[in-house]
């Protein structure tokens, strides 16, 4: 692993009086792709909430870039560089995917134009829709409306929660691509995925998360090697194989 | 089981649902895929008599049932689960199960009064049967909580519970995989199979994930822009170039 941009380390918390973590590590190099997978409930998308602040931690630390950010406000986090795509509703359904585009910037004083054009580039659906409102995309491109969003502040880490939920194969497969872009241009990238498979194949090491622990922390290879991971996590060691 | 002929929906200028035609016969495990925004819910939320079509007609057992309500399609044996989850958030994960079934004898007042042990052996069923199904999806341990504390994933896995605690003999699931990890879902494909072989359930499923549709469903219908444009064996939908290049797409997705 690269220097690490975010250690999050022996997380502990969850919502009132449950504890959803208890001890999860995760970290993310700066040119890392890096995947949770795990059984539904084992506390996921709940680690993804403490790392940004949407939740409160009980114990544990959060540092990035080296500095302990632990409880910091989200607004903080994402004026530090920590962009965070939440799993549903994340996109302003009643805006234009320009205005969308626009809210993502909130905090930016500068000209907003380079790096929407850049987003523009990147997901080129969306220049053709940039009039027409989030909410009658299709499911692809408003995953794309949210994760551009999400990159008008340029972050140096980005935070996505099951981004491929309820999409057809073939976006999917282009989502991922896309993820494989924006990490190329030098954004590190934590993201919680239910096609595990699919997205181990595009990341460099994984975390298998258990009723709010690590059951297993290795490069993505080594997972998708692993019999036992197969077969708990990912569907088996025949399913799947040739998606 | 359900025949539907040339459904129509349009929203706005937007033709949702063009001349559709399926037919979903006693035993099947149809398969509805297309890419998002194909239409597909559209005609589940029609079949299921959550919206009324602009023109075509719908057959359950042979009796027209186009523009019936969801709760009269209910009793009359026909019931879908919901791609975003309907959880009740405020009651338990048990009591969410155990409200589904309609004709509930402590519903009246009256045998509520009058048939107090006839109620309570009633409940009694319907406990074990909920147990049950918790068991199959693995939801046990969480039956006391509060619906609304479960995770996004679990509460597909309960609203997939809620269709199983009905007599329904035709289910349309939609996207219930979405969100749920991949070795539970293989699981429940089992659940699935088993259903409909020994207890005579005929089911119809929207899913995005090709290889339970491949597992589960035979024949398999793809929808695009709002038609029906291919049906036939996974297989035969595979070798599909026009489906590939929809749908499928080049690598992954193969």
């Amino acid at each position: 692993m690269s220097a690490p941009l975010l250690e999050a380390s022996k997380l502990v918390g969850g919502y009132g009086g449950m504890d959803i973590l208890n001890g999860v590590d995760i970290a993310v190099g700066s040119s890392e792709i890096v995947v949770i997978v795990g059984p539904n409930g084992a506390g996921k998308s709940t680690a993804m909430k403490a790392i940004v602040g949407l939740i409160p931690l009980k114990s544990g630390h959060v540092a990035f870039a080296g500095e302990d950010i632990t409880g910091a406000a989200p607004e903080h986090l994402t004026a530090r560089g920590i962009a965070y795509v939440p799993q549903e509703r994340n996109v302003f359904r009643t805006l234009t995917v320009e205005e969308n585009l626009a809210m993502g910037a909130y905090l930016r004083r500068d000209d907003i134009g380079p790096v929407t054009a850049r987003i523009y580039e990147l997901f080129p659906a969306l220049k053709d829709k940039r009039r027409q409102r989030a909410g009658e995309l299709s499911g692809g491109q408003r995953q794309m409306v949210a994760i551009g969003r999400a990159l008008m502040i340029e972050p140096r880490l980005l935070l996505l929660d099951e981004p491929t939920v309820g999409l057809s194969p073939k976006v999917i497969e282009e989502i991922f691509e896309r993820i494989q872009a924006i990490n190329g241009a030098g954004v590190g990238i934590l993201m919680v995925e239910q096609n595990a498979r699919a997205a181990l194949t595009i990341a460099h090491r994984g975390y298998v998360l258990a009723t709010g622990r690590n059951r297993f922390a290795d490069s993505a290879e080594a997972l998708l090697a692993n019999r036992d991971v197969a077969e708990a996590f990912l569907g088996g060691a025949g399913y799947g194989a040739d998606a | 089981m359900i025949a539907a002929h040339h459904i129509c929906k349009s929203f706005g200028g937007i033709r949702a649902v063009d001349d559709c035609s399926l037919m979903l016969e006693r035993g099947q495990i149809l398969g509805l895929i297309g890419p998002n925004g194909a239409g597909k819910t559209t005609l589940f939320n029609i079949l299921a008599g959550f919206m009324r079509p602009d023109s075509g007609r719908i057959e359950l057992d042979g009796k027209e049932i186009t523009g019936r309500r969801p709760h009269e399609l209910f009793r009359r044996g026909l019931v879908r689960t919901f791609q975003i989850a309907h959880e009740l958030a405020r009651m338990t994960v048990l009591e969410n199960l155990m409200v589904v079934p309609s004709g509930q004898s402590g519903e009246s007042l009256l045998t509520a009064w009058f048939r107090p042990h006839h109620v309570a052996r009633q409940e009694r069923a319907l406990r074990r049967r909920a147990e049950e199904v918790l068991a199959r999806l693995k939801l046990s341990g969480l039956r006391f909580e509060l619906a609304g504390n479960l995770s996004g994933g679990q509460k597909k896995l309960l609203e997939l519970g809620r269709a199983m605690m009905t007599d329904a003999k035709v289910v349309l699931l939609d996207e219930i995989g979405a969100g749920v990890n991949r070795t539970l879902m293989a699981e429940l494909a089992g659940y699935i199979e088993e259903l409909n072989r020994d207890q005579g359930y005929t089911f119809c499923i929207i899913e995005h994930d090709m290889d339970l549709i491949a597992r589960l469903c035979d024949p398999v219908i793809v929808m695009a822009e709002g038609r029906i444009l291919a049906r036939g064996s996974m297989a035969e939908i595979r070798a599909n170039a026009m489906v590939v290049d929809a749908y499928l797409g080049g690598r992954r997705g193969s």
